[in-house]
């Protein structure tokens, strides 16, 4: 697979192949080729052939997510992925997967199909171009928990996500993630991150902050490492650390008066901390930003 | 028609959850039923936890059974943000107390409690053609009267789907649901479902369909009236046990291989037998439908 620009790991491009999880109904709306790079393997999840590939997906969740107590149960990977939107990842053939790799997979006998190592799944909201992301899951960390530490996947989340999002077609995103989530340093490598909720009751963990960006190909480019694009630093007004909640009450209840905030940049960490930096911006109209009321 | 369904009128009120970005786009009234402002309810705001937490357990009550609970951030990610619920409520103080315990009404809440609740999310498909979704998904219609007979007056979950059917904008309707679901039957009330899978491993229960219906074929008088055999679907030419996996498997195969199915009927109960009538489109009509 080649990409027009520069990546963080380019070893990925050479090592993995792409694939999309799409519905026959939702194909014709997505770019299998993001950026050019190679047309991805499409699964159809509304087959009984891929029943295996799914599987293995919903074992690369439980790899990803099951240590954090959120692993996704297969209904909702078909309820809220494959038939309202799509899942992109990069993916081995199961041929050149390492062997322990092919145990905690536990890719069955006589399987030669893709092998999946990293997936991005998000859901079209109620406007054209705006997208829900819900999971991104890489296989590096638990790879490297396992012994392959000669491994290189350094970079496939960012990598997944920057291809996902130009496969579906996103102009603008929305996610949930936790304030002490390793996820979010790929999150703000695609820009400062509007702040639609600080601390969320709706979701199981309250400590839970709602964000979203403009996808621009500067922003893609920049997520995946494209050493020619920089994008815009913003100073940060404050630091928010990780285990807070007043903090995230207070800064929550700043937003729903109307306060706009955005995250500018990586979290930090120090002595057990991590403190998340916070700007303040002028607010930009009555809502939180596109696609939730402008 | 909605005269039938007085009892829910003058006990439950509508409500919404939709994020302040896709409400305003909501009508206030479905068939004559105004939505209270203040039943709209924005999942991004604090003061609505408690109504949120009530979902979740009604969820749970409902899905629990069959193992498939909805953890509270698929709620949030899956639902309430790319999507929106419609359901109806009953205020606490007309609950009688075996329903506050039920529902584990916290002591003092005095709002709205849900007894029934649609999901709906849109779907890719329904860009195709403009800026705002047209096919949504309905992964999610429940009512408490399904767990807990006589809480709230019969007719519940009918009268949300035919409700939450007009609130969004909704032309092409997919939806997923168990084979042997009770509210197959209430899906079917709505006209002849296109089956989109039979057998569906790619599901925590493989015996799980998934079904299309355009609704601009769709009569919702005919829905909340109810009858055995809906205006427009074909006679059955073909009858599926749910209980028959190596059936279902067949009836995917049949699918996959390009054959359009519909299921045209309620499910018949024999018993302990069941069996849902198909309509195989285009095959030869049975000999004593000739």
């Amino acid at each position: 697979m080649q990409l027009p620009f520069a990546v963080r790991n380019p070893s990925l491009l050479t090592q993995l192949t792409p694939y999309v999880v799409a519905a026959p109904f939702n194909r014709p709306l997505l770019d299998v080729s993001p950026f050019g790079a190679s047309p991805a393997t499409v699964i159809d999840p509304t087959k009984l052939e891929s029943a295996s590939f799914l599987d293995l997906l919903h074992r690369l969740d439980g790899l990803t997510f099951g240590p954090e107590g959120m692993p996704m149960p297969k209904w909702v990977f078909y309820d809220c992925a494959e038939i309202p939107g799509a899942i992109y990842g990069l993916a081995c053939p199961a041929e050149r997967l390492w062997p322990v790799a092919r145990e905690l997979f536990q890719v069955p006998d006589g399987y030669a199909g893709l092998v999946p190592l990293s997936m991005y799944i998000a859901l079209p909201m109620q406007t054209r171009g705006v997208w829900f992301g819900h999971n991104l899951a890489s296989a590096g960390p638990a790879l490297r928990t396992a012994g392959l530490l000669d491994v290189d996947l350094r970079g496939l989340g960012a990598l997944t996500k920057g291809l996902a999002l130009r496969c579906f077609g996103a102009r603008t995103f929305w996610g949930a993630t936790q304030w002490l989530s390793k996820a979010l340093f790929i999150h703000v490598k695609f820009g400062p991150l509007r702040l639609a909720t600080a601390w969320t009751p709706a979701h199981s963990e309250h400590e839970t902050l709602t964000y979203g960006f403009d996808v621009t190909d500067a922003s893609l480019r920049a997520s995946m490492g494209d050493p020619t694009v920089t994008l815009p630093k913003i100073d940060p007004d404050f630091w928010l650390e990780g285990h807070d909640t007043t903090a995230m009450r207070d800064l929550q209840d700043r937003i729903e008066a109307g306060e706009r905030f955005v995250i500018p940049g990586a979290p930090r960490h120090s002595q057990g901390a991590v403190h998340v930096p916070i700007t303040q911006v002028p607010a930009w109209g009555p809502g939180l930003g596109h696609g939730l009321g402008g | 028609m909605l005269n039938n369904y007085a009892p829910i009128l003058d006990s439950c009120e509508p409500f919404v959850i939709a994020h302040r970005g896709f409400s305003p786009s909501l009508p206030k009234q479905l068939r004559g039923m105004s939505i209270p402002d203040a039943n709209v309810i924005d999942p991004q705001l604090r003061e609505h936890a408690d109504f949120l937490g009530l979902l979740r357990h009604l969820d749970t009550l409902c899905f629990g059974p069959n193992g498939m609970p909805m953890p509270s951030w698929v709620f949030y990610d899956c639902a309430v943000m790319p999507g929106g619920f419609f359901g109806l409520a009953i205020r606490a103080a007309r609950l009688e107390p075996w329903c506050l315990e039920a529902m584990q009404v916290p002591a003092g809440y005095t709002g709205l409690v849900p007894v029934s609740q649609l999901i709906a999310i849109p779907m890719l498909a329904g860009f195709a053609a403009s800026a705002t979704p047209d096919t949504w998904l309905v992964y999610s219609l429940e009512s408490i009267n399904q767990v807990s007979p006589g809480f709230a007056p019969a007719g519940l979950q009918k009268l949300t789907l035919a409700l939450g059917l007009q609130l969004f904008p909704i032309r092409t309707l997919y939806g997923t649901t168990q084979w042997r679901a009770h509210k197959l039957a209430t899906y079917v009330d709505l006209g002849p479902l296109e089956l989109v899978t039979a057998y569906t491993p790619a599901h925590s229960l493989p015996r799980t369909l998934s079904f299309r219906i355009d609704l601009q074929d769709v009569h919702l008088e005919t829905l909340l009236a109810g009858p055995n055999v809906h205006a427009i679907a074909q006679a059955p030419n073909g009858w599926i046990d749910p209980d028959d996996a190596d059936a279902l498997m067949a009836l995917q195969a049949e699918i996959e291989a390009g054959a359009c199915i519909q299921l045209v009927g309620r499910p018949q109960y024999y018993g302990a037998q069941i069996r849902i009538p198909i309509h195989r489109v285009g095959a030869p009509k049975p000999l004593e439908a000739r």
